[in-house]
């Protein structure tokens, strides 16, 4: 069930109204989420919710077994075994055929021809986001941050709640375990917030993603075929078509949680406006390289310790985040990339030169910082042909392809769309630009008439029916 | 809770309306414009022809019904349609029969596409007419959703160059002429040549479609309309590029026994030597499809008498 399907049109009425019909028992209330959410993680497929259920149940008698000791040591096993199955399932599901390909490819390169036993599991939907999601719990219990839970049905419901369910943000217990414990009132403001951005996650996805996947698919599906140019224009529209899809899924996801009274995390900030590489991790998401730096780069060290020490760790990070996506070379070669292009800035000390929103207050920005977004945005788009591409031979082929003569001839796409989609880009890029030191897109405090917002949800709708490309899923669904 | 709830009701309400008043308008245009260059104007009951040519692309491509109408006096209408196979081609001609007169003969082109089972193509043609059910279960068996069916503007989704087709395109009460449009076209192999840098073509049959043929045949016996088959002529190296050709040829031999009816083959005529006649392997072009509408009339003229007076063009 997308959020963007019509399945998913009937679900969330429903339980939007019989969520808020108990909102006086908070216990029923939670117990009705949990239950709206095992369906709609079970409508995927009805077997791995037995999967979210090991995991709530090993990290739940986790926090119960380490709430019990104040004995260091036991409370480290604790956490290893729970952190050994919570890794041990998300390994088996993910990447165990990678690594007996890997290891069977390294063998018969030194002659030695092995017999591959691969398993060809589906990789269940949300593994990666619920695992790390319920892992942020177990190790913030373990370091005496929060208070292990003794209430089940929050604690399920913390794992499984629907609108992260299939790809995050990964929240932090920190932030949601509270606001699941309390009683919600509905909250009018909130509410009419969460609309405006699933309206505006649906542009996204609808209408700059799946119109730019089209694209990107032909155009790196049939790399060999097209000019240099043309790939970068592929390139390019990758670069939207994953902004698009994970942002947009991410606004949904933070909108239905409005709609039931929870804030959860914000997963992206305009990004593609960043002017350092440093400042662009800070604004994608977000969920996930907060996860990696306060659970890996800091425990490693960080940036703290000799200049060594800091590259081991940076590397570290970037490529465990690569390999986080997926079971495929391409991700770690992805990964250390953007550690090749993030250590110049955290080793000279200017990793965090960039916190605040750029131009602000102002309507255009400095020729200056133009030129940092532009030199970042040209570096993040060479970092997603590794991203989009299959291998490691296709990543060859597609940068070669780039860097031949025909990177100065005019590009052509053989299917048709692309002058709209550019257009419909550029749109989407300005919206962004104004509204860039705002939690999202849609955010209208400063329109007052009702009339000219309605008529700006009505555009947004109509373009969404028009313009809205093939249904394509999610990307993020695949880690 | 209830300020929003009204405030959603109504932005839903506004929504549904405008999504009705919208489809309307989008209807109306795409009736006026023939879009697909295809002609559904056998709703209006204005079609007096007791021959009707039926088919794919093919059959639109290569039948003139003025040829046939010259030589045999009589009035054909042809109702070939671009890519669809044979389950579209019985709900047209159910269709065609709801709203018109009962054919007395129908020339039936037939091919390696014909026995497949329908797909999502040119769906858009169909949409002003989805309150027929006929239509609507042939639609869902080519793949149309629920919602496509049923939700208001569903079945347009996507379709912003269909908006700007039909709001740009002028008016076109008649499509060609009696159906058919020329294709003043030369020879393009382009896409052939890619199909000859592969194994082999093959011919595409789906059981079910056997059977619902089967049973048309058998209808039309029944009902007394005469059913000529004819396999058109394409291009000899696609018949010889097609691996299993005996086969497909054979089982419309069968029917063609079985019920008693011609089966006309051109398949080796002259015609298919010569890539002038054609604008590809498959499809004739003007030259070729005036030729071979030509022959055909002379066969059906000399050797197959056509057994029920049909009425003459006027």
């Amino acid at each position: 069930m997308l959020f963007n399907s019509i399945e998913f049109g009937i679900f969330l009425p429903i339980v939007f109204l019989l969520y808020w019909a108990m909102s006086k028992n908070v216990k029923a209330q939670n117990m009705f989420l949990l239950a709206a959410s095992y369906f709609f993680y079970g409508w995927w497929d009805w077997r791995y919710l037995s999967l979210v259920l090991l995991c709530s149940i090993t990290n739940y008698s986790a926090g119960v077994l380490m709430m019990k000791t104040n004995a260091q040591k036991r409370r480290r096993l604790i956490l290893t075994v729970c952190c050994l199955v919570s890794f041990g399932v998300l390994g088996v599901f993910k990447y165990y055929d990678f690594f007996v390909t890997s290891f069977v490819d390294a063998f018969s390169m030194l002659g030695i021809h092995l017999q591959a036993k691969t398993l060809h599991l589906i990789l269940p939907v949300g593994i990666s986001f619920y695992t790390f999601h319920t892992l942020s719990y177990t190790i913030d219990v373990y370091r005496r941050k929060f208070e292990p839970t003794r209430d089940v049905v929050s604690f399920f419901l913390f794992v499984s709640i629907f609108p992260l369910a299939m790809a995050g943000p990964i929240e932090r217990a920190t932030n949601l375990l509270p606001q699941i414990y309390r009683r919600r009132t509905f909250d009018y403001d909130l509410a009419v917030d969460g609309m405006r951005q699933i309206l505006w996650g649906l542009f996204k996805k609808m209408v700059i993603a799946d119109n730019c996947a089209a694209l990107a698919n032909e155009l790196f599906n049939n790399s060999a075929t097209y000019s240099g140019s043309s790939l970068v224009l592929g390139a390019v529209f990758f670069t939207f078509q994953i902004y698009g899809d994970f942002s947009g899924y991410s606004d949904m996801a933070l909108g239905i949680g409005k709609l039931l009274g929870f804030r959860f995390l914000q997963n992206f900030r305009f990004p593609y406006f960043s002017r350092d590489i440093a400042e662009f991790w800070r604004r994608w998401h977000i969920s996930l390289n907060t996860w990696f730096r306060d659970y890996l780069y800091i425990p490693l060290g960080g940036s703290r310790g000799t200049k060594g020490q800091v590259v081991r760790n940076t590397f570290i990070i970037f490529l465990v985040s690569g390999f986080w996506h997926g079971a495929n070379w391409t991700f770690v070669c992805w990964g250390a990339y953007h550690a090749v292009l993030f250590l110049p800035v955290i080793l000279s000390g200017k990793n965090r030169k960039h916190t605040d929103t750029v131009a602000e207050g102002k309507r255009l920005p400095s020729l200056k910082e133009l030129f940092q977004m532009a030199f970042t945005f040209v570096l993040v788009v060479f970092g997603w042909i590794l991203f989009r591409a299959e291998n490691i031979t296709h990543v060859w082929s597609c940068i070669s392809g780039i860097f031949s003569a025909s990177l100065f001839t005019r590009p052509t796409v053989h299917v048709g769309g692309s002058e709209i989609t550019l257009l419909f880009i550029a749109i989407f890029m300005l919206i962004e630009w104004l509204n860039r030191d705002k939690q999202q897109g849609l955010q209208l405090d400063n329109i007052k008439s009702p009339v000219v917002r309605g008529v700006i949800y009505f555009t947004l709708i109509l373009i969404i029916w028009a313009f809205g490309g093939q249904h394509e899923t999610f990307i993020y669904f695949q880690f | 809770m209830k300020k929003f709830l009204i405030k959603v009701s109504v932005y839903i309400v506004l929504l549904i309306a405008g999504a009705f008043t919208l489809q309307y308008i989008l209807e109306k245009k795409i009736k006026q414009v023939n879009l697909d260059g295809q002609t559904w104007n056998i709703f209006s009951s204005k079609i007096s022809s007791d021959v009707i040519i039926s088919g794919n692309s093919r059959a639109a491509d290569d039948f003139s019904p003025q040829i046939l109408d010259s030589v045999l006096h009589i009035n054909s209408y042809n109702f070939g349609m671009h890519g669809q196979p044979f389950p579209v081609q019985l709900v047209r001609f159910k269709l065609f029969e709801k709203y018109n007169q009962k054919p007395k003969l129908i020339i039936h082109s037939v091919d390696f596409f014909t026995l497949s089972q329908g797909y999502r193509f040119n769906m858009r043609q169909f949409s002003p007419y989805l309150h027929e059910d006929l239509l609507r279960d042939g639609l869902r068996k080519m793949g149309a959703t629920e919602a496509e069916l049923n939700i208001p503007l569903w079945f347009y989704a996507s379709g912003w160059r269909l908006i700007l087709e039909v709001f740009t395109r002028p008016s076109t009460p008649d499509f060609g002429h009696k159906g058919y449009v020329e294709k003043d076209l030369n020879w393009d192999g382009a896409k052939f040549d890619k199909v000859l840098s592969g194994d082999s073509l093959a011919a595409k049959r789906e059981p079910e479609v056997v059977a619902l043929f089967d049973s048309y045949l058998s209808y039309c016996k029944e009902n007394d309309i005469q059913v000529i088959l004819v396999y058109t002529p394409q291009y000899i190296k696609a018949t010889e590029f097609t691996k299993n050709w005996d086969g497909e040829m054979q089982l419309y031999h069968d029917f063609a026994k079985k019920y008693d009816i011609p089966f006309l083959d051109y398949t080796h005529d002259a015609i298919c030597n010569d890539i002038t006649y054609f604008y590809n392997a498959t499809h004739l072009n003007k030259k070729g499809a005036e030729l071979f509408t030509l022959k055909l009339a002379n066969d059906i003229k000399k050797n197959l008498p056509i057994k029920k007076k049909c009425v003459p063009l006027h």
